[in-house]
């Protein structure tokens, strides 16, 4: 397939057998049209050799048709086939320095060169994917791939990024994931990145109609590096190392000062506002006014401890014993050989991260070896074999855990003492009672985060294994056969230990002490397992493809074949042995776990005692399609392509016909630049256009046409039925259709090349939540056909080769406009106005899926610093009542939460050896919601920095929208006034930014010092990455990509060394 | 190639039939259905809706600080029977009740279509008249709440509930009158207890007896005392095992054994609620009214109630074993059905005679003194007032206070004060008709009760 037939420029008839004919013609530059001197040309079957004169001229004598191979050092190979009197033959060749021309994108089912593809591909090769390190793929995607906008930043996942916006609302809306001709499922962290060749990505209905129902949501390719076939042994290692910052605590807004929130805290305890008993923790801080209240300490104890607690700042803390800075190793080794007939590929890579938060680690290991064997001409069988393993240690204990019921978390925590002793900090149950444990005879009931993760053990493992052949063959005449078949396995499990000196295991045996003193749960160590899981999967592919060319100007290429796939997984139960002794490994499971036992403190529920998981699922997942693939080019300039697939799987409880999902597409390409009548063939030598369309559909596994229930067994030993769906005898599948135009042009000398691509996605009977009358008998919602969404927009690419020569200068901008609108909707309209506000709220005909509404802001009263609202026109303090008269108009539409418009700027820089590269990404045109202090916050310990921007005297009202102080009582069931302030537009923030994504530095050493140790190459690489934000619009310093995490993504740098022999 | 073979079109029908799941299923066999209803802890025998009448009952108080932060704001304004009580949130008792009607017209839809053979004949009784029992039961007890007390002169032209008697939750729905709603009820029971057995084998399992018991409830919240008293002499003549509470073991933190039932001999249909946090040990404050109405040797002071962490008195003596509430229908509740049945119809031997025997079950032995000599009006009033002491914490004292406050011999006036501030439920006050949830007034523009 590397070769391609280049059609001469007429056709020919009535061939003679025995004629000699003569061959000749020019050989010129496809750029700029100069002639080539010193070209070889070879007739493959009259093995005849010669080299084209200083004109680039050629002549030589024919006997019979042949195929002509052009080959020129710098230059793209070419094979032409020749006829009789062909004695004016132009041969444009093509520089081999012009990645873009010599691209073949493979989608999974065949390769064709991009020049060919009527479909919207993105093609990330290997020097692209290489210029950012880390231990994911997905990750090295960001900001290279136009159209692939990640929804979460730095995200590692297929549901962390969106190609191409929306076309469901609520089915599966994750890229569909190849890796090496087969979906893949695993997590994309098992895959070493350093071992894959390159990534396609299929944008539009062309993708869809090749990968079938799964697609509709765009596809990634990924293909790993292939065996050799030039007869040397090739050896590569990979070795990078990387430095993650520690995260900054301090990023959080969500914080206020240890002195301000005891003095929040005095006054609450002041007006009465804590409960005091055994269970309910209460802020430290209140302990110790209640203690010196109780005279158990003095003023000066009392006096000694706010001082500490005022110069305490628990994130500081936190970043100190809880975080670290982190970072990764990881090292491959690639060993590659074998000629035409053989080929081999070993390669192994360990990577081993150290997590930003102490006690958490991972590592993985992976294996792989690749034979391809190639018993004749014609017939080629590679088979091979993959194994990852996957370990993760998951002891941290993070800050956010530190938080409890009814404190929050208190600013003045303190989780070491100056002599480096661990400290105990507020948990589940009043700390003065925890403290008193072991006075009343039971055991130490604190708990020290810093010293807990070293007392549990929590590991999580996984394995997997693949299998992979494919055998192909030439049949006859054009056409050849193929076959694949893979098999995965895979298990995976999860264990928690938790040592006899854990809080898990001390809080447990406290609790469950019964009141004759003894516990019911044994003092010693405990060991959970999770619910262990096994997979596997069978997945075949024959396939027969048709490749032809006739009378020259006419090419043909078409493939049928069917595929299937049989996958399950089972999932058995976990257990739990108590009483769990490390050193023996013994422990037991016999225990009561239906018995209600009375618990402590005093006045807690009575409890069972947990038990292991009796969860046990067997899933079968099974798919079948058929699939058949076109294309045809005239005279190399104009294509025409089609495809039709049929998608099968075992959907439970859907009428037969809805078992399956018919898709197909149609394109065409035009490369203009090749007509005759082309006007600018020297300044801009390659322009294309084409366009595709196509039907896709959506299949939603959580639907179904019939009632389904999930079956179990009740205490009283019953079998149980639950529903799981009603059913909807009106479902249909949904449909998504999508057109794809595009123009791509190089300018000489590859020195300005694009493209432009615009794209419609409309998708209809989109399914989704309809809000139900709960008298139906189902809360919440119900899946139905209900609405219609177009999402259109735009993706460029500009890569500008600035200079060329010594110091090299690549410029390349992608930019990408996508939004989306409604524009049908069959759900329920007279929806209740607070379900506008949610997160998820109903869509609404004519406004874009991502729109945030707000409530109106009219501004803080002068008088008492009150939001202003206004009822029939008057001004009310009656916040209940105007937030329940709101209808849907009242409402203010305050612009999308997803960036419509976004992009990146990359400048590569190169001098000799060195190269430097800088990846600006932008997003703009959305908004967020900020969060801010709110009347009443600090009573249920939702700080915030706003607090000092409270309105506190007339006139401040001018320069702020905090509201004022709220005391409680004036709250009242419903806080309606932190509602109107939350939710109003006053909070909606620009979420406009340019970010510096990363930078890189590589050095390459000279040829002659890697000679010299019998090297191939040694580079040496430096990348950056979250360095940081250039410009945003927001002006209360929130990142927008992290706009209410405790941190952003903390800046990271590695170094990497590549040596090849 | 020869898996292309493979593929073919018939046997690719087959491949794809193989289920996705083992543990789901498309309900189609008589156990399908029964396996419905026998969804007993999850769906038709818990969350039952005696919620909002819990709470709205004159049974128990919570601290006013505890009030004042109470986690959930419908059943905090529930509390003080609110004007607004829900606020958007979610009405528990009104959701998991038409849920348990959707279980069982699925099952009905379902069964309608089975021809039984004569082996499956029992089997399909047993589903369709559980099916029709629960639908009943459900019904029933949303009446309670939503509806106002039963007038047989009124009903026809006051508001009922929404009557869903299919599956299709594309019907919209729509409110019957009271009459229809009660009727619906009185022929669903009449329909089940031809077909159930005499009693369960399982005792969330409805049976014949408890379809008496039923009807006998439902009859007297109607006052038709004749046939409440006929249901209540059926039942009894089925099921009338009392327990000796001087054999519970008092020490013990819950007195009455779990099991769902299995073990207490008075449970005729088992059900129950999950434990709120205001029925929970440490703030539940059980009135003083109705503690005062125990007599010092009654056992069922002691059994029912128990001294809590802060000093309050909570109630432990749920049938379910702990701190959840039964709810469901025990032979003592259709003892005190009938004996004030008699009591109204004069026979006030009998009445006493009931009263008698469930007092010796009570009281520490030797100590309980028989009712003797006392006038009718003394007899229905010590009825009234032993259906406060037995039947205390199972949701019936909201559907007493309902019937009761009709007759101005026992009309009272309900009240709590908070922070100062009072309170109160008068006789025949809109109140005691809660309001249909915000959503469902939202989605389907039904008439919301009058406030």
């Amino acid at each position: 397939m590397k070769h391609f037939l280049i059609m001469a420029a007429f056709a020919f008839f009535g061939w003679q057998a025995n004629a000699q004919t003569v061959v000749g013609g020019t050989i010129r530059d496809a750029a700029d049209g100069h002639p080539l001197t010193g070209v070889t040309l070879k007739l493959k079957r009259a093995h005849l050799t010669l080299k084209s004169d200083s004109n680039g001229h050629f002549r030589m004598s024919l006997q019979r048709p042949d195929t002509l191979m052009v080959s020129y050092v710098g230059y793209t190979s070419q094979s032409v086939a020749v006829g009789p009197d062909q004695k004016d033959l132009t041969i444009m060749l093509d520089r081999s320095d012009n990645v873009l021309e010599t691209v073949e994108i493979s989608t999974g089912y065949y390769r064709l060169p991009k020049e060919r593809a009527t479909g919207s591909f993105v093609h990330i090769d290997n020097q692209l994917l290489n210029r950012s390190m880390g231990g994911n793929v997905l990750q090295r995607l960001e900001g290279i791939a136009p159209g692939v906008q990640f929804v979460n930043s730095g995200g590692t996942t297929a549901a962390d990024i969106r190609v191409r916006g929306l076309s469901t609302i609520e089915s599966d809306e994750t890229p569909l994931i190849i890796l090496d001709n087969f979906p893949y499922e695993g997590s994309l962290d098992n895959i070493d990145p350093d071992d894959i060749e390159s990534i396609t990505v299929l944008k539009d209905a062309a993708a869809a109609s090749i990968w079938g129902a799964r697609a509709g949501n765009g596809v990634m390719v990924i293909t790993s590096k292939k065996a050799a076939q030039d007869g040397r042994v090739h050896i590569s290692l990979n070795a990078n190392t990387n430095i993650t910052e520690k995260p900054d605590l301090l990023y959080s807004k969500s914080w206020l000062p240890s002195a301000t929130v005891m003095e929040i805290e005095k006054k609450r305890y002041e007006l009465g506002h804590y409960t005091f008993n055994e269970r309910t923790p209460v802020p430290l801080y209140v302990e110790w006014l209640r203690a010196f209240d109780e005279g158990l300490i003095s003023a000066p104890q009392l006096e000694e401890q706010e001082r500490v607690m005022r110069n305490t700042d628990a994130r500081r803390q936190a970043m100190d014993y809880l975080y670290r800075g982190g970072g990764f190793r990881q090292y491959t080794l690639n060993v590659s050989g074998g000629a035409e007939r053989y080929g081999y590929e070993i390669s192994g890579a360990y990577y081993n991260n150290l997590d930003n938060l102490v006690g958490n680690n991972s590592k993985r290991y992976n294996l792989g070896v690749r034979n391809r064997f190639k018993p004749y001409d014609g017939m080629e069988i590679s088979v091979g074999i993959a194994y990852v393993g996957h370990q993760s240690v998951n002891n941290g204990v993070d800050y956010s855990s530190l938080s409890v019921p009814n404190v929050g978390i208190s600013p003045y925590m303190r989780l070491m003492d100056e002599n480096g002793n661990p400290l105990p900090v507020v948990k589940g149950i009043r700390f003065g009672y925890a403290e008193q444990a072991e006075a009343n005879g039971l055991l130490d009931w604190l708990y020290r985060p810093v010293e807990e993760r070293n007392l549990i053990d929590n590991t999580a493992r996984s394995n997997e294994l693949r299998l992979n052949s494919e055998w192909t063959a030439k049949l006859w005449k054009g056409f050849s056969a193929s076959a694949i078949y893979q098999y995965v396995r895979g298990n995976e499990q999860s264990q928690f230990h938790y040592h006899k000196d854990s809080y898990f295991v001390r809080d447990l045996v406290n609790a469950f002490t019964q009141p004759n003193g003894n516990s019911i749960v044994p003092n010693n160590g405990i060991l959970l397992t999770g619910n262990p899981a096994e997979r596997f999967s069978h997945f075949g592919r024959t396939q027969v493809d048709y490749q032809a060319t006739y009378h020259v100007q006419h090419s043909i290429s078409a493939l049928v074949g069917a595929e299937i796939r049989h996958s399950q997984q089972e999932v058995l139960p976990g257990t739990i042995l108590y009483n769990y002794d490390d050193n023996y490994l013994t422990g037991s499971a016999q225990f009561n776990y239906n018995e209600l036992y009375p618990t402590l403190p005093a006045g807690s529920p009575n409890r069972r005692l947990q038990g292991p998981s009796s969860v046990r699922r067997f899933l079968v997942n099974r798919d079948l399609s058929y699939y058949a693939n076109a294309s045809y080019v005239y005279a190399n300039r104009y294509m025409l392509s089609g495809s039709l697939r049929w998608d099968g799987s075992n959907l439970f409880g859907v009428k037969a016909n809805q078992k399956g999902v018919p898709l197909w597409s149609v394109g065409g390409g035009w490369e203009l630049s090749r007509e005759g009548f082309y006007p600018w063939a020297v300044w801009l030598p390659y322009v294309r256009l084409r366009a595709t369309y196509g039907i896709s559909g959506n299949v939603n596994k959580r639907v179904t046409h019939f009632p389904t229930v999930r079956y179990g067994t009740t205490p009283v030993g019953l079998t149980a039925a639950m529903i799981t769906s009603v059913g909807n005898p009106s479902l249909q599948w949904e449909r998504v259709s999508t057109a794809n135009f595009a123009l791509e042009w190089r300018s000489a000398n590859n020195r300005l090349t694009g493209s432009v691509e615009k794209f419609t996605k409309q998708g209809s009977d989109l399914i989704g939540d309809e809000f139900m009358d709960p008298t139906t008998g189902i809360t919440g919602s119900y899946k139905i056909n209900y609405a219609s969404i177009r999402t259109s927009g735009w993706d460029i690419q500009l890569n500008s080769r600035n200079t060329t020569g010594r110091v090299g200068w690549n410029t390349t901008l992608l930019m990408s406009w996508v939004d989306n609108e409604v524009t049908h909707y069959n759900g329920n309209e007279t929806l209740a106005t607070y379900r506008y506000l949610a997160s998820s709220k109903p869509p609404v005909v004519h406004t874009s899926r991502d729109l945030v509404y707000a409530l109106p802001w009219y501004g803080l009263s002068p008088e008492n610093g009150y939001p202003i609202a206004y009822l029939d026109g008057q001004p009310t303090d009656d916040y209940r009542t105007y937030y329940n008269q709101l209808i849907l108009d009242d409402l203010v539409s305050a612009g999308v939460t997803v960036p419509p418009f976004y992009g990146s700027l990359r400048n590569d820089l190169s001098y000799a050896n060195l190269n430097i590269g800088v990846l600006l990404t932008w997003k703009s045109g959305y908004v967020f919601r900020r969060s801010s202090f709110y009347p009443g916050g600090e009573f249920t310990g939702n700080f915030h920095e706003d607090y000092f921007r409270r309105w506190a005297k007339p006139g401040d009202e001018l320069h702020t929208d905090v509201p004022a102080y709220l005391p409680l009582e004036a709250i009242g069931s419903g806080n309606y006034m932190a509602t109107v302030y939350s939710e109003s537009e006053a909070l909606i923030t620009k979420g406009d930014h340019i970010r510096i994504q990363d930078v890189n530095l590589s050095y390459t050493l000279p040829k002659r010092i890697t000679e010299n140790l019998n090297m191939q190459s040694i580079r040496i690489s430096a990348y950056a990455r979250n360095l940081g934000i250039l410009w945003k619009a927001n002006k209360q310093g929130i990142d927008p990509d992290y706009v209410n995490a405790l941190y952003g993504a903390p800046r990271s740098y590695s170094l990497g060394l590549n040596v090849t022999f | 190639m020869g898996m292309l073979a493979l593929l073919s079109q018939s046997c690719g029908h087959e491949f794809l039939e193989v289920k996705s799941d083992i543990s789901i299923g498309s309900p189609s066999t008589i156990a399908d259905y029964q396996a419905l209803l026998d969804n007993g802890n999850s769906v038709m025998n818990n969350n039952a809706s005696f919620v909002l009448g819990m709470i709205g009952g004159e049974e128990f108080y919570i601290d006013d600080s505890r009030w004042l932060n109470y986690p959930s704001i419908s059943q905090k304004n529930a509390y003080v029977w609110a004007e607004n009580v829900y606020e958007r949130e979610s009405v528990g008792d009104w959701n998991s009740g038409y849920q348990r009607i959707l279980y069982a017209n699925m099952a009905l839809e379902g069964l309608k279509n089975i021809e039984p053979s004569a082996v499956e004949r029992d089997a399909w009784n047993m589903a369709q008249g559980s099916a029709l029992f629960f639908r009943a039961w459900n019904y029933f007890q949303l009446a309670q709440l939503f509806c106002k007390p039963y007038e047989a002169v009124t009903a026809a032209n006051e508001l009922g509930l929404p009557l869903r008697l299919e599956p299709d939750v594309t019907i919209k729905s729509r409110r019957a009158s009271l009459s229809e709603t009660y009727g619906r009820m009185l022929a669903d029971l009449e329909e089940a207890q031809l077909l159930l057995p005499d009693k369960p084998s399982v005792k969330m399992r409805p049976s014949k007896v408890a379809c008496y018991a039923l009807l006998a409830r439902i009859y007297l919240q109607m006052e038709n005392y004749e046939l409440a008293e006929q249901y209540a002499e059926k039942t009894l003549r089925i099921q009338d095992d009392l327990i000796d509470y001087n054999a519970l073991p008092i020490e013990a933190s819950y007195p009455f054994p779990t099991g769902y039932g299995a073990e207490n001999e008075e449970v005729i249909f088992f059900c129950y609620i999950p434990s709120y946090p205001m029925f929970s040990t440490a703030q539940m404050h059980v009135e003083e009214g109705l503690l005062n109405l125990y007599h010092d040797n009654d056992l069922r002071l002691s059994v029912f109630y128990a001294t809590g962490s802060g000093g309050n008195v909570f109630f432990r003596g749920s049938y379910y074993g702990s701190i959840a509430p039964f709810v469901g229908l025990s032979t003592s509740e259709v003892l005190l059905i009938r004996a004030e049945c008699y009591a109204r119809r004069g026979a006030l031997e009998l009445a006493l005679a009931d009263m008698n025997r469930l007092g010796i079950h009570r009281f520490e032995h030797g100590y309980f003194g028989s009712f003797e000599g006392l006038n009718s009006e003394q007899v229905l009033q010590l009825v009234l007032e032993e259906r406060r002491r037995e039947l205390a914490f199972r949701g019936i004292r909201w559907e007493d206070r309902r019937r009761l406050n009709k007759d101005s011999r026992f009309a009272t006036t309900i009240s709590r004060t908070i922070g100062g501030r009072l309170y109160e439920l008068t006789p025949g006050s809109n109140r005691y008709v809660w309001p249909l949830p915000d959503e469902v007034i939202e989605l389907t523009g039904m008439q919301q009760n009058p406030r």
